[in-house]
């Protein structure tokens, strides 16, 4: 039992209840500290570490480290740290509680060897996620961060029952590969609606661009990653994740070609770069989890650098539309480059980490003779390339300004404020290790679960990656009035639970009274805690007395609607057919 | 302008199949990664357009409770 004080969840969730009663200043040390233990803690850990105990008459493994976990475990406690230092001025209430038990769930459900642990952590990692996501307290965050709560709720459910129906078939709880079954079908789709999978991953693109800019870098790193660990580890070479996989990658892609949110075209991009890992366990063979698993750490080093590039122009600007922005390359030239360090690595451009983890994972599916998905996969790298690398920087950085005047004041439309020194820190090492990957791809595959016998370096690849990128470039040239941004948002599959009911329960639109217009910059420059509090004090006197309208996103985080109801009502009939079916 | 980049990008293309003829480079034809590379952007670019077109893209305002402004002011 004492390698439990080895467990990197444990100075995760020591910080998450210090900070929670400590100072701001205390939060701050803990956001560093936490993970530097954690990465002290993994560096101590042997593979075939276990830790074994018999609860309620069940045998749980609360604490299991093999290669697999290992390599999950490295990659969330340097997002952990790269995050923390992104989010020391900006972190706000208790958001750093919420963080850090998010990281420290995240770290148990891969370091948990039965279903059951995984389920306790999967919980926590829901909860805390979301009350990242309230945390921001604006905009939609409210409103997105309950469907994001209710979908993960009813996916730890889901994993629940088939977590109890696969004990009661196999009479054990062990987390391994698994065959298919009543059971395990359940803590597949749970899995699933976890890693985003479409149709069941509406609510990363409703949710994660809602989070405050810190908070969405951490969100990009821990849930879907947990969902392909979990993968990884209970269904490798199923072929459907292949399927589901390429079908995700196509998915994410289109929609962030269509996305005017910097945000939430970034996280269609997660899906789109989860179905490269989806797809890779789906072929199942040690080269392709090693490419998944290369894949998922790369991903969350570029991915985190791509939206902290991008959170940085918020943080600044205020803006998160492209619409909204451009003409910021001459006065934000350091975060623009670093975005750019983010966006050659996602499109696999040589000497940067995509290469040497994307591609591991598409020559693993093509060395199983799977010719269509790896054609699909390679035209989804396309259009990666085409959106972070050419449409988001074109459409942020430059659109009709140019590269727009040095002097961020004379900006001619926006107020461009300064970017805080621990935002390029954290941005910069996170380039720094997209940049070490790709030229010495041997720190990653030494992490991998298997040895890894590929080399990623050599003239015909380079030249053909080359090739691709070189001809994307070219089309957008040719396409560029067409690719660029409208101020329009995207029907996804939300559209069923967020529009449909009121189509159906025939509820007119709302009309929008005076207090329900969005924030102008007035009052967002209308600062001062005594002023919003007075403020809130009279909406809320006016509400109770129904003289004022409700006021969009001023809902607290549970709001009783129609949404919680139906969610609640389902998971009931759900909860009631299983067991109905397992008596 | 859009000419030039038509003309230029095809006489890149002939380019890239020369290159491929010579290194003997793997793929399923000469010129296959240049194929990738201009066939994805313009099918991913049109295609992605025609579905927004058909389905996909509404106003700003669609759903009418999501607050349509941008995010929180933090530059002090």
């Amino acid at each position: 039992m004492g390698e439990l004080l080895l467990h990197p969840v444990a100075p995760f969730l020591v910080g998450a209840v210090l900070v929670w009663f400590a100072p701001r200043r205390v939060a701050q040390v803990a956001m560093i500290v936490a993970p530097i233990v954690a990465l002290l803690q993994l560096a101590l850990l042997d593979a075939g570490t276990t830790v074994t105990l018999t609860y309620l008459g069940f045998e749980l493994e609360p604490f299991r480290v093999d290669r697999l976990a290992l390599a999950f475990g490295w990659v969330f406690a340097i997002a952990a740290l790269i995050g923390g230092i992104y989010g020391l001025t900006t972190l706000k209430g208790r958001e750093p509680t919420s963080i850090l038990a998010y990281a420290g769930a995240a770290m148990g459900v891969v370091f948990a060897g039965d279903l059951m642990t995984v389920f306790f952590f999967w919980e926590i990692k829901a909860v805390a996620s979301s009350f990242v996501i309230f945390s921001r307290r604006g905009g939609n965050s409210n409103r997105a961060g309950t469907r994001y709560l209710f979908t993960h709720l009813v996916g730890g459910k889901l994993l629940l029952a088939g977590a109890i129906w696969q004990q009661s078939t196999t009479g054990s709880l062990a987390f391994d590969a698994m065959e298919l079954s009543g059971g395990t079908m359940l803590i597949l789709l749970a899995f699933l609606v976890s890693a985003a999978v479409p149709p069941l991953h509406a609510w990363l693109p409703d949710a994660y661009p809602e989070a405050s800019v810190a908070g969405t870098v951490f969100l990009s790193a821990f849930t879907t990653k947990s969902a392909v660990y979990a993968l990884a580890r209970g269904f490798p070479g199923l072929e459907l994740l292949l399927w589901l996989g390429v079908m995700m990658a196509v998915y994410g892609v289109i929609y962030a070609m269509l996305e005017n949110d910097i945000r939430r075209l970034l996280s269609y991009h997660i899906v789109s770069q989860v179905g490269f890992m989806v797809a890779a366990i789906g072929v199942g063979t040690e080269f392709a989890i090693n490419g998944a698993v290369a894949h998922a750490f790369a991903h969350i080093l570029y991915k985190g650098l791509l939206l902290m590039g991008v959170g940085a122009v918020i943080h600044a600007t205020g803006r998160s539309k492209m619409t909204e922005l451009g003409g910021l390359a001459n006065s934000m030239r350091s975060v623009f480059t670093l975005y750019m360090v983010g966006a050659v690595s996602i499109s696999s451009l040589p000497l940067f980490s995509g290469f040497v983890s994307k591609e591991m994972s598409v020559a693993a599916t093509s060395a199983e003779g799977f010719t269509v998905a790896v054609i699909l996969l390679k035209v989804v790298s396309v259009g990666t390339f085409l959106s972070t690398g050419l449409k988001l920087p074109f459409g942020t950085w430059f659109a009709s300004d140019g590269a727009g005047p040095r002097d961020a004041a004379a900006h001619p439309r926006l107020r461009v404020g300064p970017v805080p020194m621990s935002m390029f820190i954290a941005m910069g090492i996170g380039a720094g290790l997209n940049l070490l990957i790709g030229v010495y791809p041997a720190v990653l595959y030494d992490l991998m679960p298997h040895t890894v016998d590929y080399v990623p370096y050599s003239v015909d690849k380079v030249i053909e990656k080359l090739q691709i990128l070189g001809f994307t470039g070219l089309g957008f040239w040719i396409l560029i009035d067409r690719l660029q941004a409208k101020a329009k948002i995207n029907r996804d599959v939300d559209w069923f639970y967020r529009r449909l009911p009121k189509i159906l329960m025939g509820r007119p639109t709302p009309p929008r009274g005076p207090d329900e217009t969005a924030p102008s910059e007035s009052a967002w420059t209308a600062r001062g805690d005594v002023q919003r509090a007075g403020r809130s004090i009279a909406l809320a006197q006016g509400r109770l007395e129904g003289r004022l309208p409700a006021i969009r996103g001023s809902e607290p985080p549970l709001y009783p609607t129609w949404v919680l109801g139906a969610v609640l009502m389902s998971t009931i009939l759900l909860l009631l057919v299983l067991t109905l079916a397992t008596t | 302008m859009r000419s030039r980049a038509v003309i230029v990008t095809a006489v890149l293309f002939v380019v890239g199949i020369l290159i491929d003829v010579v290194t003997d480079a793997p793929g399923y034809f000469p010129g296959y990664a240049a194929a990738i590379g201009l066939g994805g952007t313009l099918v991913l670019g049109l295609g992605s357009k025609w579905l927004a077109g058909l389905f996909i893209q509404a106003p700003e305002d669609y759903y009418p409770l999501d607050v349509p402004g941008d995010v929180e002011d933090l530059r002090g």
